[in-house]
């Protein structure tokens, strides 16, 4: 296996939805990432960002409207009818609400071996069998939970029986949207830690979306930051944290609440304001009008990614010089 | 001197622990249990559908042979309920009447929540032009009156049970489409619904498997609503001689029979008329009951 | 010695099931003084809401609360007062700010007409007056243009917006006592750190008591006098936040602690997790309610429910906390 060769390519992904009026909401533009097998790449961002519409495009749940995405050297963008039918196979998705993702007339046999059944995979027993040993893999008792329906289990658990269906038919790449954002902290660690271990053990390429910037550092090797549609800035997860480039980055960063009450008020360095509307976004940069940074040129023209440094992509016309973040 | 205020409530509370919860089960259940209001309904019409179904064991007279000893009779014996104006048994009419009555009263909102459900599926989970073409059909479906339906079924078809009862199906259509269409639209938005996309489910397999069991409450909740209504229209219907042909009897077609004979012989009216509104009430009484209870089942309670 | 707006004794919240008795609010007691801001945190379930709505005295028709649960604010006992008085409490004397704005504020109206409402209502305002106070209000939870906005319906503000709206009424008579339930859990982290800080504004400038409910450990970190910490429907732990976060008593709430993830921490750390789940409040444990998941537990911990005490203000309900190896 080449390294180099992305596993996941998302080149120039661009999501619309049309409005009424002939008026479009700009959910992604120009959205680029490649992530290897086995990496796991967080997206992070506030509601709005196109984080979700992003990982649905990739889904294929709907098409994007533009660019492309190419799982394993197999352009998913391309695919129709059939034969995307089967590619699904190979990428699945764990949703944010743990209980609205389970059909509740369902029991939790028929929701796992769904997706065995879709496939005409195996026979009624040999099904259950898999049923029962997924369900063992993501720490749930198989022999208790096969015939029960999702509402006689809590949150936490739900989001593992959404798990073991993403996972029972043995996908590549794991799309997480906002898989633990519903979730209290220690349960949230639980599925945290689980989806670790079945990254590991099943050698799984992960996209994993959440607002929760500390939880995309714990699960990702890299991270992307994205803002009104458009990536900001793409770094390792280590690089993004002690040495964000974009100012955006920067102020989401210093606005996480910090569980230490010793921590220094941090300013968050940000123009006050509200959230221009992805219906009308603004010329160049969309950061530009809460950007203390903002200057002319940030308003003519949207600033390339660029890498500034090994490996961080940034795409600012002022960025910060890479130095650690102090008040 | 402050505990004295509230001492009432302060004795409600000092039962012992263990009383506590079984007290709270038993509250709970007795707000949630079918009443008297429910099950003495609900006797009626289990009475009034053996009596119907099992028409022919109980040795009763075919219900159009006159007995010429008895004409317009009150009840005598033999005759329980009397006979009619050309000496046919009251009893025997009103029960094969009911057949006619509760086969409509059950058919007609079958078919129209039926062809209704798959319409408004369709609109709801495919949306675009198949809703815009659906919304169109049932908007112009509702703008011919009804009667007008019923009329026309009549003089084409004239006095075919079936026919009475699609007739009377096809004005439940565009209540039912609409309330599926809802509920679908308000499924297929859910997150199940997505996850069964992503694993490469095919349509059918998601309305079939993930929507359809999940809007039938509200369409059964709909059903329970619709047979007293179709009910009553059939009864109407009879009474104006345009549903089933004159021998065979229907409860609306007796009440007209005796409306001639009305000041003479008032019983002939008289038991089909209140045999038509204990049905009906009591199928109104149970179907609240069910519907409220079927409130806890779309919520997963059950 | 400073004032003490409120006074929680053995609130109990209970609500009937059709399990049983479920014990929400389970013999909770603080006192809370002007100026101050007590953070309550929690995980769901653990009764931080039911004891918000139980001090409002806004409780369902299935909840019952014992006749020795008393809520006593600024010496008036609220279990005693009817509906009519409370109604006439709410506002002046106490307010609450909801997690979801959009469902708090009504939608036909708008802002300033909800506003103006409360003002004519609670201090009979003639109209004129009141539409002057309810843009300086606006002005003072800073919603931008208050002059436009006033005229304005929820829907037309974003969710920050709504959440200054909603503060901006909860603070127009000023109360002595507020209550935040959940206020940023339904924002964006940039516009949580706005709206906590103009909640901590408000409580400074009006000289009002504060009561933080929130299940996020960051934020009552930063933004609070003292913390209390919910397991079970009962307080475990109540600290000054500094005693709380750096002299952690109550293995619950360090296992609370270490299992949040930072943003400090190295990728891809282990958390610790809390493994099992929260007790049936049904039928609880005979002791400890945390005992069943806690690393420390011992069969003492079953004999009996542990009472919240503790040396000074720093109070925990435990019989074998953290740190005494330390103390002896």
């Amino acid at each position: 296996m080449n390294d180099l060769t992305p596993f996941l390519a998302i080149d120039n992904l661009t999501v619309e939805y049309p409005l009424a009026g002939g008026r479009k909401v700009h959910a992604v533009t120009d959205f680029t990432a490649h992530v290897r097998r086995g990496e796991t790449l967080g997206l992070v961002g506030e509601s709005g960002c196109g984080k979700s519409s992003a990982a649905r495009a990739v889904m294929q749940l709907p098409r994007p409207t533009g660019g492309q995405v190419t799982l394993d050297g197999q352009a998913l963008t391309g695919l129709r009818g059939q034969a995307l039918q089967k590619a699904r196979r190979r990428f699945q998705m764990i949703f944010q609400d743990p209980i609205a993702s389970l059909n509740p007339r369902m029991t939790v046999r028929e929701i796992v071996s769904a997706p065995l059944d879709i496939a005409g995979i195996g026979t009624r027993a040999e099904r259950d069998e898999r049923v029962a040993a997924m369900l063992e893999k993501v720490g749930l008792n198989a022999d208790q939970a096969m015939e029960r329906r999702p509402h006689e289990f809590s949150g936490g658990q739900c989001q593992r029986i959404s798990i073991a269906r993403a996972l029972v038919l043995e996908p590549d790449l794991l799309v997480c949207d906002e898989a633990v954002s519903a979730l209290d902290v220690s349960v949230q660690a639980q599925v945290l830690n689980l989806l670790e271990t079945l990254k590991r053990d099943l050698g799984l390429t992960m996209l994993f979306i959440s607002h929760d910037l500390a939880v995309v550092k714990h699960v990702s090797d890299r991270v992307a930051v994205m803002y009104l549609g458009r990536l900001c800035e793409l770094a390792d997860a280590e690089t993004i944290y002690t040495a964000p480039r974009h100012p955006y980055t920067r102020t989401l960063l210093s606005a996480v609440p910090e569980p230490d009450p010793d921590a220094p008020p941090r300013a968050v360095s940000m123009v006050p304001g509200e959230l221009p509307s992805p219906v009308n976004p603004p010329s160049g940069c969309p950061f530009r009008t809460r950007c203390p940074r903002a200057s002319d040129t940030c308003a003519a023209t949207m600033p390339p990614l660029e890498e500034m440094a090994p490996g961080q992509f940034v795409a600012c016309h002022h960025p910060h010089d890479g130095a650690g973040i102090s008040a | 001197m402050a505990d004295v205020s509230s001492s009432n409530r302060g004795t409600a509370q000092a039962k012992p622990e263990i009383d506590r919860n079984a007290l709270a089960i038993a509250l709970h259940r007795k707000s949630r249990s079918f009443g008297p209001f429910f099950w003495i309904p609900m006797c009626w019409l289990i009475l009034v559908a053996i009596a119907c179904i099992f028409a022919p064991f109980w040795g009763l007279p075919p219900a159009d042979e006159i007995d010429w000893a008895y004409i317009q009779s009150p009840p005598v014996e033999g005759h329980p309920l009397g006979t009619d104006n050309l000496g046919r048994d009251m009893l025997s009419r009103i029960i094969w009447g009911g057949r006619v009555s509760l086969t409509v009263g059950f058919a007609a909102p079958f078919i129209g929540v039926g062809l209704g459900m798959i319409l408004g599926m369709i609109a709801g989970y495919y949306r675009g032009w198949a809703d815009e073409v659906i919304g169109i059909l049932i908007d112009a479906w509702l703008a011919i009156p009804g009667l007008v339906v019923l009329l026309l079924f009549s003089v084409v078809f004239g006095g075919s049970l079936f026919m009475v009862c699609v007739s009377l199906g096809l004005l439940f259509i565009p209540t039912a489409a609409r309330i599926t269409r809802a509920a679908t639209l308000n499924y297929s938005g859910r997150e199940f619904v997505l996850a069964a996309k992503a694993m490469g489910a095919s349509d059918f397999r998601i309305l079939r498997k993930e929507i359809f069991p999940n809007i039938i409450w509200p369409l059964i909740a709909f059903i329970l609503i619709d047979i007293p209504i179709a009910i009553v229209i059939e009864g109407a219907l009879s009474f104006l001689g345009l549903s089933v042909k004159a021998p065979t009897p229907s409860w609306g077609g007796i009440i007209a029979e005796g409306r001639e004979v009305l000041e003479t012989m008032p019983h002939i009216a008289m038991y089909p008329t209140i045999i038509m509104f204990l049905t009906v009430l009591c199928f109104n009484l149970v179907g609240d009951a069910i519907r409220r209870r079927l409130a806890d089942v779309r919520e997963g309670a059950i | 010695m400073a004032e003490i707006v409120l006074d929680v004794r053995n609130q109990k919240t209970s609500f009937v099931t059709g399990r049983g008795m479920l014990a929400a609010v389970d013999g909770v007691s603080f006192t809370l003084e002007r100026g101050k801001t007590l953070g309550v945190v929690g995980e769901s379930g653990s009764g931080k809401s039911v004891l918000s709505r139980s001090i409002m005295r806004l409780l369902p028709g299935n909840a019952l609360v014992p006749a020795d649960s008393r809520v006593v604010l600024n010496g008036k006992d609220l279990t005693r007062l009817d509906e009519g008085a409370l109604r006439r409490l709410r506002g002046p004397e106490m307010a609450i700010v909801f997690q979801d704005p959009m469902t708090s504020l009504n939608p036909v109206l708008t802002i300033g007409k909800q506003i103006m409402e409360v003002l004519t209502f609670h201090l009979g305002m003639p109209k004129r007056a009141a539409r002057v106070r309810a843009v300086e209000l606006l002005k003072a939870v800073g919603l931008p243009q208050p002059d436009v906005r006033v005229d304005q319906y929820p829907h037309q503000l974003s969710g920050g917006m709504r959440q200054r709206v909603a503060i901006a009424i909860a603070i127009a008579c000023d109360p002595d006592l507020l209550i935040a339930d959940e206020p940023t859990t339904a924002l964006d982290v940039t516009v949580q750190a706005e709206i906590l800080d103009l909640l901590q504004r408000m409580v400074r400038e009006r000289n009002m008591a504060m009561i933080l409910i929130t299940h996020d450990m960051g934020v009552v970190a930063g933004r609070c006098d003292e913390v209390a910490v919910m397991y079970a429907g009962r307080i475990v732990e109540q600290a000054p936040v500094r005693d709380l976060f750096r002299n952690t008593r109550m293995p619950y709430t360090a296992a609370l602690l270490s299992s949040i993830p930072r943003v400090t921490d190295p990728p891809h750390r282990r958390l610790d997790a809390i493994e099992g789940r929260p007790p049936d409040l049904i039928n609880p444990p005979p002791g400890c309610p945390f005992a069943p998941r806690c690393k420390l537990a011992d069969a003492a911990c079953d004999a009996g429910v542990p009472p919240l005490e503790g040396p000074g203000r720093h109070r925990y309900a435990c019989i074998r906390p953290l740190g005494q190896e330390a103390a002896a």
